[in-house]
């Protein structure tokens, strides 16, 4: 079946996951005034339970595909639902970066005519790609990945004089409440790591001169490197502006105060904006391709290519009636990591019982 | 027939997607170099703005001859009106991304106007980049035209290299719009703003100065190639305008701020330079128990002669009432440009905590002790 | 006699003589002759020779083509030697071939042949036929010897250090190259013919326990299954091999030079070498073989790095100056500095066209004096410089046509695409940078980024006979550390993954 290959999964989970991650904790959380960095921190810790549960699963069989290893906790028809659970939050999610895009190329002095059509380039793009299967969504990343060290030396070399770390007090911005709530959502993100998972074969094959099986403990510290980076690239953010919940923020003005706040040179843009983009059209290759391969998982007959321009047109549509705007995503952000999250959680309970009971071993 | 599908689609994609993008040549637009915002009389909003005016390479017009450069201006009760009516009349678009200054005069900068100002063109116009507030001490448009480049440059590296010069120097502060907003935006110290005004303008304490040091610009004496001064900073509270430092007392708050470390100074008719040994401390003690803030600011400095051997000790007790002076007309205006709020906000958790402390009013109040200990070298 | 033969023969329109070359030899020399005259067409084909004399009181011919065999050889080592030899014993008329082949004839490489088809295919290659009346064998005795030009310095892939021998049309001198830069005895020539009805010969050449078995199969395997009735040569093959044809990069190397070809052996590749083609073709292939050149491994490290890193970057303003200059100036001008925004909009003033336009002017005329400058005859080649300084430079300048800078933009951008070491991923780029500057044009760094991630997103999908091209770097794969800084030699420990697993060339892990 069309997977990622472990390595190639590890590399587009960094690069999607982090931009996504970091985009719900600086530009759709302004409650979370200059406390970003806490509000990652606390939602990489929300997922530890699904992140465990996924670990004791590859414990029943190294070398089983998650497909299988699904079907062996919650059986055919349990993995099949949560394939499909995962497609629609992945859907829902390309439909979410779409609208990320638009607004960021409204930022990056586009004038758009038609700003509903303005979602489109960037799912066609997306669709073309995945098409191409997992190699290619794979390959891109593991190809960005080497980019993305140069563009943040640029970036933050070039800040380390106007860094504030007074910025960042009060340590908790606007408050525990906030932080959760802002967590919340970056979890949203977070969870997208279940679908990843599932998207990958835990092996590396094709040109190797043997099969290489993943260990589990890849995946709890690809997990922890993305949060941690994701905090890290929050606080420095952060310390370039000091806090302030006085004014509305618009996602124009968070993504002003990322790109062109004042203390970077304008020519700066220049690699801010290539990583910027690039980042994001990883996430939304990696969205489009895990929701076309994960419903492709529930209904294996369904033929992939048109299951991705199906997927496309449909994020499309959910774009275009602003079902995937900000503060609908925010509102409905909690309801999808649950939904990315307790399936994992259960088939990992589910499994102890099925296979023997307090006996069973993983 | 597949090759032919794939055609139609790219061509109905094409037509559709024709919306996302509005292509603009670089010589249609006009870069806006400086905006100048005034209040006429009558309570109108005056908006000039300066821009070059892109003659072919290599023309009879020079690229340094103020021809280069033209002034439009336009009038209306709001800003926005104001903008608007402006794009009506300048024959190409107009493109504020490259702006390197933002001339406010002292009349609209005092005024409720004006915060409100700011954040329009912030939030409006995307108004981010690394452009400068200037308050002028007259007005806007007169300031804009005896704008020009100086010594064979172009406008915007003239004035740029001129700023910086001037910064380094200490006379004026580093007064980003963007961190002016959102200073002003956040509950923390107060954004400042450099202080200009042309050379005829009069005084606007219509006296001759004392001395050079307490010299505000329009009225230093000297005849320069510049026909504007820079110097001093124009303190603001809530983003509206308060009061004004002089040259001395803005090289004093830039050490504080930490954004220069040396600093010509006069002393009984002779001159020193005065340079930090390392960055001037600040440690805030709120005392809630108190509820009395204590201000501890220590300055290690060296001193170094220019003319005549300096007595240390004059020195030091005439640069710690300097010090003094300069926080006592923060707090005569109830500003607090220093950056002491951001050290007290570090012994709160949250924001709501930190605003409801009352931070401006306990300043006022504040215990401040200074100590200034200067070293001959 | 012709038409008896030809009575009743069911001819194939495309290849008449083909019914008389599945034939085989009689014990009549006459019918011998006018057999092989009939396949050779000598009626009407001029170069094709037969020199009947007498051996052995036998008659006997020699049948060579002219131009393709050496008259000397003929006559030195196989005309005088059997005219003039008494046989020591009495022979049967069966006998006489194999006896003045053994004794008489003197030349190193010859066989006994009895069908027509062989003995038509060994006359094409430059071989003389040896038939003497009573034997129904002939003999093929290699005189090949015909006029080929020198090895010479290779013409597309200069290098400043490294090897000056190239390969050329002889795939007899260029497999003797190969085997002077390889001395090994699991070097392996495996040779083959392509074209169903003109056969090419063709070497598949590898390194017997380096190469990976699996992709020596697909090689192999596709090779044979060519149903082309004729393969001109490696550029033809080429084409025919790839796994993807309709992709804008070459997924398979075409290299002139044998120090290349070799270190790919050495790496578990596979060439094919074709004859008339001065090429060997190398599988599989990734990008990072495209853009190495050989003289990399040639210097020190440090300057094999910095080449390489300089390289990179000329090919990236190849592919991305342009784009980014319309994307910046069109749609992000606030991301370039004022001054320099200022000097571009002051001299694009009296230009009527749009940037993007200008732009696809100016390449267009770049890729017409590129490829004036291929085809134009040496002595001409001069005023092509002048006239391309003048369109280019002065006049289009002059005529506000275009403005001055997109000069240096499309001056930068050449010598970006010149630096490509490959030929034909250089065109592949120049194809690709239009796409790109019409992504830039339409997007601006959006359009940029989105039509980079199509083209990456899709090249890294294909695969060069299983191994993905922009391996191993995504997917990764331990590699050595020569893909873009080329460390030092005694880093170089991996091989190449290319190879099979245990490949006896790998150091042995202590």
């Amino acid at each position: 079946m069309n997977l990622l290959s472990y390595r190639s999964a590890c590399a587009l989970g960094f690069v999607a996951l982090s931009v996504r991650a970091f985009e719900t904790a600086f530009i759709d959380s302004p409650e979370l005034a200059n406390a970003g960095w806490a509000g990652v921190l606390l939602a990489g810790t929300m997922y530890i339970p699904v992140l465990l549960s996924i670990y004791l699963i590859i414990h029943l069989d190294k070398e089983a595909s998650p497909q299988e290893l699904m079907t062996l906790c919650i059986g055919k028809r349990g993995m099949k639902a949560v394939a499909l659970i995962l497609s629609a939050g992945m859907l829902y999610e390309s439909a979410a970066v779409s609208r990320l895009l638009m607004a960021s190329i409204l930022y990056g002095a586009q004038e758009i005519h038609i700003t509903t059509v303005a979602t489109l380039p960037s799912l066609i793009a997306a669709a073309i790609v995945a098409c191409a299967g997992a190699g290619a969504i794979g390959g891109v990343a593991g190809m960005w990945i080497y980019f993305i060290p140069l563009l943040l030396a640029i970036i933050v070399g070039r800040h380390i004089p106007v860094y504030q770390a007074n910025y960042l007090f009060p340590i908790w911005g606007a408050g525990f409440n906030a932080i959760f709530f802002g967590s919340t959502k970056i979890l949203s993100a977070f969870t997208a790591f279940s679908a990843l998972w599932m998207i990958q074969s835990g092996k590396q094959t094709a040109a190797s001169q043997k099969v290489t099986y993943a260990s589990p403990k890849v995946f709890l510290i690809l997990f922890g490197v993305i949060v941690l980076v994701t905090a890290i690239l929050s606080a420095l953010v952060s310390m370039l502006v000091p806090q302030s919940l006085s004014v509305p923020q618009s996602r124009e003005y968070r993504l002003s105060m990322l790109l062109s706040n004042g203390l970077s040179p304008t020519f700066l843009q220049f690699p801010y904006v290539l990583l910027w983009y690039g980042s994001l059209m990883i996430a939304q290759g990696f969205a489009l391709f895990s929701a076309a391969r994960l419903l492709t998982m529930a209904f294996p007959k369904l033929r992939f290519n048109r299951t991705v321009w199906g997927c496309a047109l449909s994020a499309a549509i959910l774009a275009a009636m602003h079902i995937a705007d900000q503060n609908v995503a925010a509102r409905i952000a909690p309801y999808i990591s649950v939904m990315n999250s307790a399936p994992f959680i259960i088939a990992a309970i589910a499994v102890r019982f099925r296979k023997g009971g307090k006996h069973a071993r993983f | 027939m597949r090759v032919f599908k794939t055609a139609v689609a790219l061509v109905l994609l094409s037509a559709v997607l024709s919306g996302c993008s509005m292509a603009q040549q670089v010589e249609h637009n006009a870069y806006v170099i400086t905006m100048g915002v005034d209040l006429n009389d009558s309570g109108d909003c005056v908006i000039s703005i300066q821009i070059p005016s892109i003659a072919p390479s290599g023309s009879a017009e020079g690229e340094n001859s103020s021809a280069s450069y033209v002034i439009s201006t336009a009038s209306a009760p709001t800003f926005s009106e104001a903008l608007i009516l402006l794009e009506a009349v300048t024959p190409r678009k107009l493109n504020y991304r490259q702006m390197i200054s933002l001339v406010a005069s002292q009349k609209i900068a005092s005024s409720p106007l004006f915060p409100a100002l700011m954040t329009e063109l912030m939030h409006t116009y995307g108004l981010f980049g690394s452009a400068q507030l200037i308050i002028c001490a007259g007005n806007a448009k007169d300031f804009l035209s005896t704008q020009t480049p100086e010594i064979g440059t172009r406008l915007s590296t003239s004035v740029n290299a001129m700023l910086e010069n001037y910064r380094n120097q200490g006379f004026i502060p580093e007064a980003l719009i963007s961190q002016v907003h959102y200073l002003t935006q956040s509950r923390y110290s107060d954004p400042v703003a450099i202080y200009a005004a042309t050379s005829d303008e009069r005084h606007f304490r219509n006296v001759p100065p004392d001395a050079v040091e307490d010299s505000y610009p329009g009225s230093l004496p000297s005849t320069g190639l510049a026909v504007n001064e820079y110097m001093g900073a124009a303190l603001l509270q809530n983003g509206v305008m308060v009061g004004v430092l002089n040259g001395t007392q803005t090289q004093i708050l830039n050490m504080i701020l930490g954004k220069s470390t040396d600093m010509t100074y006069f002393v009984d008719g002779y001159t020193v330079q005065l340079k930090l040994k390392k960055p001037v401390s600040n440690r805030v003690d709120l005392c809630k128990d108190i509820g009395k803030p204590e201000i501890n600011l220590n300055f290690d400095l060296a001193v170094k002669a220019l003319t005549v051997t300096p007595d240390t000790e004059t020195i030091r007790a005439r640069f710690t009432d300097d010090v003094v002076n300069l926080i006592e007309t923060c707090r005569l205006f109830k500003t607090e440009p220093f950056g002491f709020a951001f050290a007290a906000s570090r012994q709160f958790k949250t924001l709501d905590e930190w605003n409801a402390y009352q931070w401006r009013e306990s300043f006022a109040n504040a215990n401040m002790q200074i100590t200034v200990s200067i070293e001959s070298i | 006699m012709l038409s008896k033969i030809l009575k009743g023969a069911i001819f194939l329109p495309e290849i008449p003589n083909a019914p008389l070359e599945n034939r085989s030899l009689s014990a009549s020399l006459k019918e011998n002759i006018e057999l092989i005259k009939a396949v050779m067409q000598a009626d009407i084909n001029k170069d094709f020779v037969v020199r009947e004399f007498v051996s052995l009181e036998a008659d006997a011919c020699v049948a060579f083509l002219e131009g393709l065999s050496g008259n000397a050889l003929i006559d030195e080592y196989i005309l005088r030697p059997c005219m003039e030899h008494n046989a020591s014993k009495i022979l049967s008329k069966s006998e006489r071939a194999r006896y003045l082949l053994k004794n008489v004839i003197s030349i190193n490489q010859a066989a006994m042949e009895c069908t027509v088809d062989e003995i038509s295919a060994a006359l094409l290659k430059g071989m003389a036929i040896f038939m003497i009346d009573g034997c129904t064998e002939a003999i093929l005795l290699d005189t090949r010897q015909y006029e080929k030009r020198p090895v010479n310095a290779p013409k597309t892939e200069a290098v400043v250090l490294g090897p000056q021998e190239g390969f050329i049309e002889s795939l007899r001198t260029n497999l003797t190259l190969i085997r002077r830069y390889l001395a090994s005895t699991m070097l392996v020539t495996e040779m083959h013919s392509v074209g169903r009805k003109i056969s090419s010969q063709c070497a598949v050449v590898y390194l017997n326990g380096v190469v990976n078995t699996e992709i020596l199969n697909r090689v192999r395997t596709k090779l044979l299954n060519i149903s082309e009735p004729l393969v001109r040569n490696t550029g033809h093959l080429m084409q025919l091999m790839e796994e993807n044809p309709n992709l804008l990069f070459p997924q398979i190397l075409q290299t002139e030079r044998p120090d290349r070809a070799v270190a790919a052996l050495t790496d578990g590749q596979i060439l094919i070498l074709m004859d008339a083609s001065p090429y060997a073709l190398v599988f599989p292939t990734t990008i990072f073989d495209l853009i190495h050149a050989s003289d990399d491994s040639f210097m020190r490290w440090q300057y094999g790095s910095f080449v390489r890193i300089v390289r990179l970057l000329g090919i990236l303003i190849s592919l991305y100056l342009p784009a980014v200059y319309i994307a910046l100036t069109v749609h992000h001008s606030h991301m370039i500095p004022l001054g320099l925004l200022t000097s571009i909009a002051e001299t694009r003033v009296n230009v009527p066209f749009p940037i993007i336009v200008e732009v696809l002017f100016m390449e267009f005329a770049f890729y017409l004096i590129n490829e004036a400058g291929t085809r134009i005859p040496s002595q001409i080649g001069s005023a092509l410089g002048i006239v391309g300084a003048l369109i280019l430079g002065q006049a289009a300048v002059s005529a506000s046509i275009i403005s001055p800078i997109l000069i240096i933009i499309v001056a930068l951008t050449g010598l970006g695409n010149y630096v490509v070491p490959n030929y034909s991923l250089g065109i592949g780029i120049e194809i690709l940078r239009l796409l790109f500057l019409i992504a830039g044009g339409w997007l601006g760094l959006y359009g940029v980024v989105l039509a980079s991630f199509i083209t990456f997103g899709r090249l890294c999908a294909v695969s060069s006979f299983g191994v993905p091209f922009f391996a191993p770097v995504a997917p990764w794969r331990p590699h050595n550390p020569d893909l873009i800084a080329r460390l030092p030699a005694w880093f170089q420990k991996q091989f190449s993954f290319y190879s099979r697993e245990n490949s006896w060339l790998k150091e042995e892990k202590k």
